[in-house]
Order: structure tokens, then C-alpha cells, then sequence
């Protein structure tokens, strides 16, 4: 324990330097938002990676890999494909230079400039602001779980004293402290999930070995998941039922596809000073996420097997049910002592990274974006709305984190980015390759992906709609899905995710309000397309 | 294949490695690559660390 100790306290000191770093070359609002402009790919692409990768994905997802088995690997081939090759080439690259353009230090400051509008830039801030938390809440549970099993810290210690910690250097040092210690924890974790993936085949004998015992093990799925429609841990799930949407929409489209509208991971794009940054950066992306994700979630599923052989228990059994506790324990339980504590290292930095970028973005979401510039308040708010923002930022995901209920990391994450896609993917993709698209047809899309977001998350998707309980209070049912037909099409949405409905409205919107309101000007056009 | 009982599942696995090694080509071959420079981001490019660097 003393050990533990020692060495979480040379992590911390090694943190609080490269925080204070980026404090001493923090001068400006641009260093603050942006990192000067001039941040270095490798930095670049770790921090986009540590800040993409939190404990969420690995403890979360992982625990969701340990019950639903390998079809999260789809999502761990969205995370390469569309979260690094698809976002830094068709996304990052117009978006750096379109930002540039545009004088853009923040997300919603791109779409707000783009569509010459500070109802957008408002409205988007906004959204970040008051939803960030939730996602963030996600992370922290991940976190303080994780401290809990490992060092026998009460879980609510854990969350206050892991926060208090974060909020001294991301206030005070901006986002070049937060990405010059993403580089750094993003190291660390690489390393971690390297030594965990081969431990994990040595243990079960091989690739084929291991994942032949997971099919084997497929009797031993329980019979509430297999009422749900799951056949296996290799054997996946069968089409279009309750479980198989629950996988593919909410887990796989709505984190694989949101990462695009992600606002702390877009803003990275922008700190860059050159397009060749970015390229080097899809090749660390590609390594890193693969090693991260990919890790996670095949470790997660060979948790089972490694727990059969050990304790005659399938994961989820031997979590007693929350599934956010399954890697952690897995750790604990099967790994060596030293990789412990590596790995407890390795989850602090996966929080903190991402915990320090989610409040970063709160709070410049709700300092430049809503109160400067969406309020009109110029002059009077500078650095210090956006630092309030950052202090409201954390005592509300604190507030979340103390009160959402076990196996909900994977759940809150898949919201949050669900939410973003649906509200700006549209509008942020169009006017980064469509001079059609207008303003109008923007604020429709982003309002009319929110609403319908939200429609189905309050009415229809028993998940939140039940837990919620506006539903139940207006209509006496869960869902208005409930009612119907067991089965048919309307019975099934109550299992998938909104945004299956919201992101396809949002774009429709975007594209016929765009085809019919009235043109942007010219001349602001050719501003925003002057380095394209 | 490789033990995974579903094929769909099985080509998962093998297009997340697929897709990481198109990451990796991709870097290499566009290393040096900056693409069309306007004067705005010529000057900003110079702060960007160079083939002399690497």
C-alpha cells in the first residue's frame, strides 16, 4: 500500500509540473483556448487520443464488453476509423483551416462565425455547458470505482478528493496545462494496455485459444441476456432484438458517429500549426486507439473465460451485476501486484485527461461562447466567466457523479455523444464542405437534432424515459413505444437510441431549409473559405 | 476464425487491425505534406516542426 501510495504521489508531482508548464506559458486568451496555435503532433495527437480514451471507454466499455462480448469491436473499428482517419483528414484539416480564417478559439465559435449567427454560437455553448457534465460524471465514476477497488478508498472520498485535484490546474493553466499532460498520461496508458493485452492471450494460451474458450463459454450466458436476444460472447446477438439494438445503436452508432461533433476533441484540430501536424497524428491516432479501445474491449470479454477457469463465475456474476466494476476487478483479482498499481496509475491519467478537457470546454462553452458572445456581453467577461465556467463545470458533474446509478459509465457516455451528433453534425460537416448551407438551415438542424433528441429520450427510449418519469407522469406509461404491438417497428424504439431518429432529421432539416432560405452573403463566404 | 465463432464478429476484429495499419500508411506517405498554403498559412506553417526536425 505504501508503494501505491509513493508512486500515485510521483504521478501527481510529475502532473502538477507539466500543469504548471503550461501555466508559465499561458499569456494570452488564444494560449488559454488554443495552445498558442503551435502545439507539437505528437502532443497533439495523444491529448485528442487521452482525451478521446478516459476511463469511460476502458472500465466502462470494458464492463459493457465483459456482458454484450465482440460486437463492441465494431465500435472499436468506428473509433479508428471515423474518430482518427475519418475526423483528422475530412474534419480536422477544413476545420483548423476554416478556424484560422475565422479568428474561431472555440467549437461553437467555428459554427457561430461560419453561419455569422450568435443565436449558433449560443445555443452550442450552451448545450456543451449544461450536458459536458453528464459525460464528465461518467468519467468520474469510472475513476473513483477504480480507486475504490484498488486502494480501498470510499467511493465518495474518492470522487470529491479526484476532483479538487483536477479543478487546481485546469482553472489556472488553460488547455496548453491540459494537453501537455494529456501527452504524458497518454503515454502511460499506451504502455499499460500493451502489458494488459499480452498478459491477458499468455494467460489463455494464444489468440485463437482464448477466443475459442470464450465461445465455448457460451451455455453460461445469463438468461435474462439471452431473453434479450444475445447468443454469445463471440457469437453476438440476433438482429433487430431488444439487446442487438442496444449494442448497435446506442453503444456502437451513437459513440462511433458522435465523436465527430465531439467540441473538446474538434477544438484540438485548431491548435495546430500546419496540416502535416495532423497527418502525423493520424498515424500516433491509429496506434493509440487500437491499443486503448481495442485492448478494453477484448480484455473485457476474455474477462469471462479467466473468471470461469478461477472462480467458476462469469464476469458480470462475480461484479456482483455492476459492470463498472468488472475491469477493475479483473485487475485485482488477476493481474500481478505491480501492474496494479500501473494500471490505477494509468486510469488516473485517463481521467484526468479527459476530465480536464470536458472542463476546459464547459467552461469556455459557457464563458466565451454563451455569456460573451451568444449574451452579447463583450468586454466585461474575459478570462473569468470562462474560469467560473470551469468551477460551475466541475461542481456539477460532482452533483452528477454523487447521484447517477451503478452500470451507468457507458450509458451517460453514449448520451452525451449522441446528443452532439444529432444537434451539430450536420451543420458543422455542411459548412465545412457546402457554401449552400445557410443560416437558417443551420439553426433548424441544430434545434430541430436537439428537440427530437430529446423528445424520444423523455418519451420514447424506456432507458432514460422510465428513469426520468415525465412519460409516465403525462401518459401513465414508460414509453409511448410500450403500448405497441410486441415486435413491430414502433415496439422496437423504445430500445433504440434517439438519435437513430434525431441525426437523420437534423440533417434533412439542414439540407431542405438550406435548399430554400435565403443565401449567406458572398463576401462572407469567401472569408470563410479563404484558406480552403 | 481465429476462435470467434460469428464471421461478422471475426471481420470486426480484423478490420480494426486493418483500419490502424491504413492510419499508419497514411502518416507515413503524408509526413511532409501540407497541403495548399495560402499566405496566412504559410507564415503559420514555419511554426510547425519540419522535415529537419523529425
Amino acid at each position: 500500500m505504501t508503494v501505491k501510495i509513493i508512486l500515485a504521489l510521483l504521478y501527481l508531482g510529475v502532473v502538477f509540473y507539466l500543469g504548471y508548464k503550461g501555466w508559465r506559458e499561458t499569456r494570452q486568451a488564444s494560449d488559454y483556448m488554443l495552445a498558442g496555435r503551435q502545439m507539437n503532433p505528437f502532443v497533439m495527437a495523444m491529448s485528442y487520443g487521452a482525451t478521446f480514451i478516459s476511463t469511460s471507454a476502458i472500465i466502462g466499455f470494458g464492463g459493457a464488453a465483459a456482458l454484450f462480448g465482440f460486437p463492441l469491436l465494431w465500435l472499436t473499428f468506428l473509433n479508428i476509423f471515423v474518430g482518427i482517419f475519418l475526423a483528422m483528414v475530412f474534419f480536422g484539416k477544413r476545420t483548423r483551416r476554416m478556424g484560422l480564417a475565422l479568428d474561431a478559439h472555440t467549437f461553437p465559435e467555428l459554427m457561430g462565425r461560419r453561419y455569422d449567427s450568435r443565436f449558433v454560437q449560443g445555443f452550442a455553448g450552451l448545450i456543451i455547458f449544461l450536458f459536458i457534465p453528464v459525460y464528465a460524471a461518467a468519467v468520474l465514476i469510472g475513476i473513483s470505482r477504480m480507486i475504490e477497488v484498488g486502494l480501498g478508498i470510499n467511493y465518495y472520498v474518492a470522487l470529491l478528493a479526484f476532483v479538487g485535484i483536477l479543478a487546481l490546474y485546469v482553472i489556472t493553466g488553460g488547455l496548453k496545462a491540459v494537453m501537455y499532460t494529456d501527452a504524458f498520461q497518454g503515454s502511460l496508458m499506451f504502455i499499460m494496455m500493451l502489458i494488459l493485452i499480452v498478459a491477458t492471450y499468455y494467460l489463455l494460451g494464444g489468440v485463437t485459444d482464448a477466443h475459442q474458450a470464450l465461445t465455448d463459454l457460451a451455455p453460461q450466458m445469463p438468461a435474462k441476456l439471452k431473453a434479450g436476444g444475445m447468443l454469445g460472447w463471440t457469437q453476438g446477438a440476433v438482429p433487430f432484438s431488444p439487446l442487438w439494438l442496444v449494442i448497435y445503436t446506442t453503444i456502437i452508432y451513437g459513440v462511433g458517429i458522435g465523436v465527430l461533433a465531439q467540441p473538446q476533441l474538434a477544438v484540438r484540430y485548431m491548435t495546430v500549426a500546419s496540416d502535416r501536424q495532423l497527418n502525423r497524428a493520424v498515424l500516433f491516432g491509429g496506434i493509440f486507439i487500437i491499443i486503448m479501445t481495442g485492448v478494453a474491449f477484448v480484455v473485457g470479454a476474455l474477462s469471462n473465460v479467466v473468471f470461469f477457469k478461477h472462480l467458476g463465475k462469469i464476469a458480470v456474476a462475480v461484479a456482483g451485476g455492476n459492470i463498472d466494476k468488472i475491469i477493475p476487478m479483473y485487475i485485482t483479482q488477476v493481474m500481478p501486484d505491480w501492474y496494479e498499481i500501473l494500471f490505477l496509475l494509468g486510469m488516473f491519467a485517463a481521467a484526468m485527461s479527459t476530465l480536464s478537457s470536458q472542463f476546459h470546454v464547459g467552461g469556455t462553452s459557457l464563458g466565451r461562447d454563451f455569456y460573451e458572445k451568444g449574451m452579447g456581453s463583450r468586454g466585461r467577461a474575459g478570462l473569468g466567466v470562462t474560469r467560473a465556467g470551469v468551477g460551475i463545470t466541475i461542481l456539477v458533474t460532482l452533483i452528477w457523479g454523487l447521484f447517477l446509478p451503478p452500470s451507468i459509465i457507458a450509458l451517460a457516455t453514449a448520451f452525451f455523444f449522441g446528443l452532439c451528433a444529432a444537434s451539430f453534425l450536420p451543420a458543422y460537416f455542411l459548412g465545412l464542405y457546402w457554401k449552400g448551407m445557410t443560416r437558417a438551415g443551420a439553426i433548424v438542424s441544430m434545434v430541430g437534432g436537439f428537440a427530437t433528441s430529446f423528445f424520444f429520450l423523455l418519451f420514447v427510449h424506456t432507458k432514460e424515459s422510465a428513469a426520468i418519469g415525465l412519460c409516465k407522469a403525462v401518459f401513465g406509461v414508460d414509453s409511448l413505444a410500450a403500448g405497441a404491438v410486441k415486435g413491430s417497428g414502433w415496439w422496437l424504439l423504445q430500445f433504440t437510441d434517439p438519435n437513430i431518429i434525431a441525426l437523420p432529421v437534423s440533417l434533412v432539416l439542414a439540407l431542405v431549409v438550406s435548399w430554400f432560405s435565403a443565401k449567406m452573403d458572398q463576401e462572407h463566404l469567401r472569408l470563410c473559405w479563404r484558406n480552403l | 476464425m481465429l476462435g470467434i465463432a460469428s464471421p461478422e464478429l471475426a471481420l470486426a476484429y480484423i478490420l480494426c487491425i486493418a483500419a490502424s495499419v491504413l492510419c499508419i500508411i497514411y502518416g507515413i506517405i503524408k509526413w511532409n505534406d501540407s497541403g495548399p498554403l495560402t499566405e496566412e498559412l504559410r507564415d503559420l506553417d514555419q511554426w510547425a516542426p519540419g522535415p529537419q526536425d523529425d
